[in-house]
């Protein structure tokens, strides 16, 4: 279930960073929110050889660079999601590193992200694909926030147009 | 885990404004990107020089670049301030020790 914080919420966890993770076949893409709507970083990684120790070893950085207080990943056993067994395994992986430093981590389905873009129009379907990158809004931004983040994803060029 | 500052925002900047690793290092007269992954990982303290460049080259001031640097060494430098207060009331009070505990007073309270 997709949780929205009020926007006083929001502002009591004035520097919460929240750290999204999506695997893809090459890495992973990644998204770092300070606050409720600061986009601190974001990009994505590709990995040549041994992408599983790679991306571990990178999101394992990651984390202790950015230290977040929430990690995000897919649900990978939620309704729409066709992930192979690699990804599921890279994903329970990530789960095990933010559980060793302590930070929370939680998991959302890709129909429920789907759902949640959908109201403000994202509804081709390799929009969302790409907003799951951005699982991480759905989590932190309440929903006037979230416009205002959209926005500023397609200014940076993570959401198109 | 904690969730204090980080302590810099150069990536945060320097993505925002699509610039990559060299071209700062162009911008701030460094010798190549490597450094820029330095200053960025925070693994190595920008110089004074090149702490002023990036205020130029990002239009944003100092304590929102190196954020998490500066609440560091702003927290040291009020406890100094302190101190140094709570001994200078101890000794004989004087108008030149007036002036400097106001001094001290708004580096403390600021």
């Amino acid at each position: 279930m997709i949780v929205v914080s009020s926007s006083s919420e929001s502002q009591s966890h004035a520097l919460r960073r929240t750290l999204s993770i999506d695997p893809t076949s090459r890495g992973f893409g990644y998204v770092v929110l300070e606050g409720s709507d600061r986009l601190i970083d974001w990009g994505v990684v590709h990995i040549r050889r041994d992408k599983e120790t790679g991306c571990l070893r990178r999101i394992e950085r990651m984390i202790d660079f950015h230290k977040p207080s929430l990690v995000v990943t897919e649900d990978t056993t939620g309704t729409g999601s066709r992930r192979c067994k690699r990804v599921a395994q890279l994903i329970e992986g990530i789960g095990q590193i933010s559980r060793q430093r302590g930070v929370l981590t939680t998991q959302e389905s890709l129909a429920a992200v789907r759902r949640f873009f959908s109201q403000f129009g994202l509804a081709d379907k390799k929009i969302q694909c790409i907003a799951m990158r951005c699982t991480v809004i759905v989590h932190v931004i309440g929903s006037q926030a979230s416009q205002a983040a959209c926005a500023r994803l397609e200014r940076v060029g993570i959401l198109p147009v | 885990m904690a969730s204090r500052k980080l302590p810099n925002y150069l990536r945060t900047h320097r993505k925002r404004s699509y610039l990559t690793q060299v071209e700062v290092a162009y911008l701030l007269g460094v010798r190549n990107g490597a450094n820029i992954s330095r200053y960025e990982l925070h693994r190595r303290p920008p110089s004074l020089e090149t702490a002023i460049a990036y205020t130029v080259v990002f239009g944003e001031p100092i304590q929102e670049l190196l954020a998490g640097s500066y609440d560091e060494i702003a927290l040291v430098t009020k406890e100094r301030a302190r101190r140094l207060s709570s001994k200078l009331r101890q000794s004989s009070a004087n108008l030149r020790d007036a002036r400097k505990l106001e001094t001290l007073d708004r580096i403390i309270l600021s």
